[in-house]
């Protein structure tokens, strides 16, 4: 019998002794969480679109997440082309108790290097979802070690 | 740190766990990038070649089972400069080779 989540959860537990970071890219939609695959990490990034139904997702997320004690819960904003919906997605945060860290700007350099089958980042270092991505790690960085220096 | 991207199908997760795992790895960090996605696709965006992305191992039972899994589910692993990443998978294990 398969259990995929067992498995993740078994690498990211085992894994971090051997990596300073484990970075896990969860299968789309909720199951995972219900599962308790992420019950190891030190922090969920909740991908938010600015539309309801991913809106609504991502709210659905954050609560299962604090229910399994996941430490450090996130949203990320991604693909927004403009203030209004880089407003949304804020307001949305603010009603439903998201701690919204991050925007990620809708990219071309992104479907562009899918479909060449290469990453964005070689395709263009400098393009803007590259740098707000560059940027995501730097705040992760800073918000998880201020917490250990807490300790 | 340990992170997990969620979102929905096509709402830029894996694109964004893919890029945050190359920025680390290029600040000198040793990284672990996993795709738990049955449908994994996270090897392009770490910059695999596509030639290789399906080349990879199964994860050795007792590496991937930790405490109290059921069974040893068929598993992956690439890498890439400074970057290890695995794939965890419901089918059947596709072979795979494992270089830094």
């Amino acid at each position: 019998m398969c259990d995929p989540h067992a498995i993740a959860r078994g690498l990211i537990m085992r894994a971090h002794s051997e990596a300073d970071d484990v970075v896990t890219d969860m299968e789309a939609g909720l199951e995972h969480l219900s599962r308790g695959t992420v019950e190891y990490v030190d922090v969920l990034l909740i991908v938010l679109e600015p539309y309801y139904r991913s809106l609504e997702t991502g709210s659905r997320a954050q609560k299962l997440a604090a229910q399994l004690g996941v430490p450090r819960i996130y949203a990320v904003g991604s693909k927004v082309r403009t203030d209004a919906e880089r407003q949304a997605i804020a307001d949305f945060c603010a009603r439903h108790d998201l701690d919204l860290i991050a925007h990620i700007p809708y990219d071309e350099t992104v479907p562009k290097a899918d479909l060449l089958g290469i990453s964005p980042l070689d395709l263009n270092p400098q393009s803007l979802a590259v740098q707000a991505i560059q940027d995501l790690a730097q705040t992760l960085d800073h918000r998880v070690r201020a917490d250990h220096d807490g300790h | 740190m340990r992170v997990a991207v969620s979102g929905k199908g096509g709402s830029g997760k894996t694109t964004i766990a893919g890029l945050l795992a190359r920025t680390l790895a290029r600040t000198g960090r040793r990284v672990l990038a996993i795709d738990a996605d049955p449908n994994p696709n996270l090897s392009i965006v770490l910059g695999l070649p596509r030639d290789h992305a399906f080349d990879l191992q199964p994860i050795p039972r007792d590496m991937a089972g930790g405490d109290g899994t059921r069974a040893a589910a068929p598993t992956s692993i690439s890498t890439s400069p400074s970057l290890k990443s695995s794939a965890a998978t419901a089918s059947p294990p596709p072979t795979t080779s494992r270089s830094w």
